[in-house]
């Protein structure tokens, strides 16, 4: 696992997820179903990071933030003032699919 | 209503004063002299010297004696006691008093940006945060009885063919917002046992607007096709220039735009305070509804509720903090949660320490699928209700096609910017004017002949955009009919159909629904009487009347505050106030009984309804002055048999009307015929509670006024020469000028 792998852009496909274990799934070329609302994860390169989540109006509104790789597929997300930091731990990556465990 | 104890007025004679011609669907008006008119548009009224016209806009009504009074607003009126009163600012609600915020409002990180980077849109949600807050510590109450109805448009902006929904898919979400805002939605029955009796009824319903912004009549759905293949939450879809569609005034109507969505999302709404360009929601076109493009899981119209939620205030159940538990959904009856529950999750689904009960992830506002949500609370019906007597307080009200529930008047606006006068001239024949929303037709100074030979002041009644029905009585006494239907008048333009009874008097109409009429008239035994037109029908036949019992002063009014409802107010031979109503099963206190009102009143009734369940009526005592008693929905004020002593010495009866919740508009005639003015405000009389506001002019007639949106008032008068005058309010200030007039020709005999 290193930078360059998480690279891109995940949008939560809820629908999959297995317990604890939460599954992402590319952007832009996934068919995902109608959703009130999904989280996207976007790596960017040199730690940049934007979270999309649904506003209070349910529009997608974005967070800019920066991620930080802590070593055994662990990941800190965030950390900014307008974005309290939170670690995950990637245990599946593959160009389809991206799984997480918040920790 | 509560029940009241039955008490008969005197009098018990059973039937209807002679009267029985039968029925002729088509006739013209006995009384000889048809006075052949020419026809022609634009002709004058009849009756020769067209006395020289007071020409010029803004001009005074001539007739001499123009008491000069002190023009300046809050003038008592002379010969009353003259409490000063001041200030008369119109329509405007002296805000309410400033609270602290005393919770935190936690919302999530971009909000914060976006109300940080427009300090109006923050300073705006500030205030209407302050104002609910009120609410939720009991410091106000709704203002808004009953069921607000709200007209909403629909804009169909569509890229392919199957996006262009059907009206039938637009009619079935009409069809679950009116269930799920009055908790009618029979699946709210699925509320797990601890939730049940927090679910509550948000007392607001939807219907397609029938009046567009100008006036004319309207589907309430506009369709427009684009290039644009699909929208996002930028609000491009509510602009024509960007490939949307332009917003109706955000005022009187709720916008939806219903369309292609990109990135899966369902929907999205703008927040009351906003600004009014991009008020509304949006909803995916296969999110919307429950037939025809509509999808599982989200297809039972639930994202629309959801989105209107918003719109009326709600925020989401777990408080938009992400998936922490220090946010708030500003309620206090939902339960604190972590972050939105999808998909239909199996009760309970505990977050944030909040076993047992759990998450109330079957609330509207939360994420789950269409068949996994089916409740609002209390609180969250107190927070809209607030968005409703705050930031939303003119939707819902009389304008955007709300039918008008007044009782009839020679003067009636069927819709926004319309308004048609009836006048009877020197021939007793009537006459018709109308104002389209840019020109008085015929002509400024010109009448539409449309025959008969009338003995009462002709009582109009708009039940739907372009609908006008006319009633007058005939030579013979009997009622006579005539109607608009949007294209034509029926049975011919200066044709009657012909109704039966004897009637003394004005008839007076009210119309509590589309293709709904009732008539009430007084026989020559001075009861009342009734007949009905159900849309199908007249009742009890085309010229056959109920009989109501009674025997009655002067004239009787008639008022709907809701849908199949009717309260009958008229004058006993002792003077008092009577009253009786009809609850959509039967008539109370019985068929043919009263209740006492008290009182000893020279002057028929005048009732208006600002809301459900809300009724204020007006008299004037033997003092001349004007007293006023209402309704709450629970008693009469200030007592059953008791009056608000309202100042003044009036001549005839008053006018009232009203433009919104909690707003009333009175106008009398002083002992010097000027026209003079009073109001309530929602907190006060102006200019004072026994004064007045002086208007000017030398008036032969009542004055007649209508109301065709929030804060719009069109006076009508006669002056000393029978011609018409015209004032108006128009939000801001009365046009010609405060005590002037505009000269709408004629000679009239009755208006």
């Amino acid at each position: 696992m290193n930078q360059v792998l998480l690279q891109g852009s995940w949008t939560h496909s809820y629908e999959e997820d297995q317990g604890n274990v939460l599954v992402y799934r590319p952007t832009h070329s996934f068919a995902f179903p109608p959703a009130r609302g999904r989280e996207t994860l976007e790596f960017g390169e040199g730690g940049k990071l934007i979270e999309w989540r649904p506003g209070p109006d349910d529009r997608p509104r974005d967070t800019a933030g920066r991620w930080t790789a802590l070593g055994m597929n662990r990941f800190r997300l965030g950390g900014t003032a307008d974005a309290p930091g939170r670690v995950i731990e990637v245990v599946m990556h593959t160009p389809e699919v991206l799984k997480i465990r918040k920790l | 209503m509560k029940k009241k104890k039955s008490n008969r007025m005197p009098g018990t004679i059973k039937t209807m004063g002679v009267g029985s011609l039968q029925a002729k669907t088509v006739q013209t008006m006995p009384g000889g002299s048809m006075s052949s008119r020419g026809n022609e548009e634009g002709g004058g009224m009849p009756g020769g010297s067209m006395a020289s016209r007071g020409d010029e806009k803004g001009g005074g009504m001539p007739g001499g004696s123009m008491t000069s009074k002190g023009e300046e607003e809050g003038g008592g009126m002379p010969g009353g006691e003259m409490s000063g009163g001041g200030g008369g600012k119109h329509g405007e609600d002296g805000g309410g008093p400033e609270t602290p915020r005393s919770r935190s409002c936690a919302t999530m990180d971009v909000h914060r940006r976006l109300l940080s980077s427009n300090p109006a849109y923050a300073k705006a949600r500030a205030q209407i945060e302050n104002l609910t807050l009120l609410y939720g510590k009991g410091a106000r109450s709704p203002q808004r009885p009953g069921i607000t109805r709200i007209p909403v448009v629909v804009h169909v902006v569509w890229n392919t063919a199957a996006q262009n929904i059907s009206d039938a898919q637009i009619a079935s979400q009409i069809d679950v917002l009116n269930r799920d805002f009055r908790r009618t939605n029979p699946d709210v029955t699925n509320t797990p046992a601890p939730f049940l009796p927090l679910t509550a009824d948000a007392r607001v319903e939807f219907y397609l607007a029938n009046v567009d912004p100008n006036g004319a009549p309207s589907t309430g759905i506009i369709r427009r096709q684009t290039t644009v293949v699909s929208f996002s939450g930028n609000d491009a879809v509510k602009s024509q220039a960007t490939g949307g569609a332009d917003a109706w005034p955000a005022d009187q109507y709720l916008n939806t735009w219903v369309c292609q969505l990109g990135g899966g999302l369902l929907g999205y709404a703008q927040f009351p305070g906003g600004p009014p360009a991009t008020d509304g929601v949006v909803i995916l076109h296969s999110a919307f509804g429950t037939t025809g493009t509509a999808a599982p899981p989200f297809h039972l119209g639930r994202t629309a509720t959801h989105e209107i939620g918003h719109w009326l205030n709600l925020n989401h159940i777990w408080g938009d903090d992400g998936t922490g538990c220090s946010g708030t959904d500003n309620v206090a009856d939902t339960p604190n949660q972590g972050g939105p529950r999808t998909g239909t999750p199996t009760f309970p689904q505990v977050s944030c320490g909040n076993a047992p009960n759990g998450d109330m992830f079957m609330n509207y506002m939360d994420y789950v699928d269409d068949p996994a949500m089916f409740m609002f609370t209390a609180g969250q019906v107190e927070r809209m209700q607030a968005c409703l007597d705050g930031p939303r307080t003119s939707i819902g009200t009389t304008a955007g096609g709300g039918l008008s529930r007044q009782s009839s008047s020679p003067v009636v606006a069927w819709g926004a910017n319309r308004l048609d006068a009836f006048v009877l001239g020197t021939d007793r024949a009537l006459y018709h004017k109308w104002w389209d929303g840019a020109n008085w037709g015929p002509a400024v100074d010109g009448y539409e002949y449309m025959g008969g030979v009338c003995m009462s002041a002709p009582q109009v009644v708009g039940w739907g955009p372009n609908r006008l029905d006319v009633f007058v009585t005939g030579t013979d006494s009997a009622l006579y009919h005539k109607w608009w239907n949007g294209n034509a008048w029926g049975p011919a333009v200066d044709g009657y159909e012909y109704m039966g009874g004897v009637c003394v008097g004005d008839p007076r109409i009210v119309s509590w629904g589309p293709n709904r009429l009732d008539v009430f008239v007084l026989g020559t035994d001075r009861a009342l009487y009734h007949k009905w037109w159900d849309g199908n029908a007249w009742g009890p036949a085309v010229d056959g009347y109920e009989y109501l019992g009674g025997v009655c002063v002067g004239q009787p009014e008639v008022i709907a505050w809701g849908a199949n409802r009717l309260d009958v107010f008229v004058i006993g031979t002792d003077g008092a106030l009577y009253h009786k109503w009809w609850d959509g099963n039967a008539w109370g206190p019985s068929v043919d009984g009263y209740e006492r009102l008290g009182g000893v009143c020279m002057s028929a009734p005048k009732a208006v309804a600002w809301g459900s369940n809300r009724l204020d009526v007006f008299v004037t005592g033997t003092d001349g002055a004007l007293y006023h008693k209402w309704w709450d929905g629970n008693a009469w004020g200030p007592s059953v048999d008791g009056f608000e002593y309202m100042g003044g010495v009036c001549v005839g009866q008053p006018e009232v009307v009203t433009w919104g919740p909690n707003r009333l508009d009175v106008f009398v005639i002083g002992t010097d015929s000027a026209l003079y003015h009073k109001w309530w405000d929602g907190n006060a009389w102006g200019p004072a509670v026994d004064g007045y506001e002086y208007m000017g002019g030398v008036c032969t007639s009542q004055p007649r006024v209508t109301a065709w949106s929030p804060n719009r008032l069109d006076v009508f008068v006669t002056g000393t020469d029978s011609a018409l005058y015209h004032k108006w309010w128009d939000g801001n200030a009365w046009g010609p000028s405060l005590t002037g007039y505009e000269y709408m020709g004629g000679i009239i005999s009755s208006f």
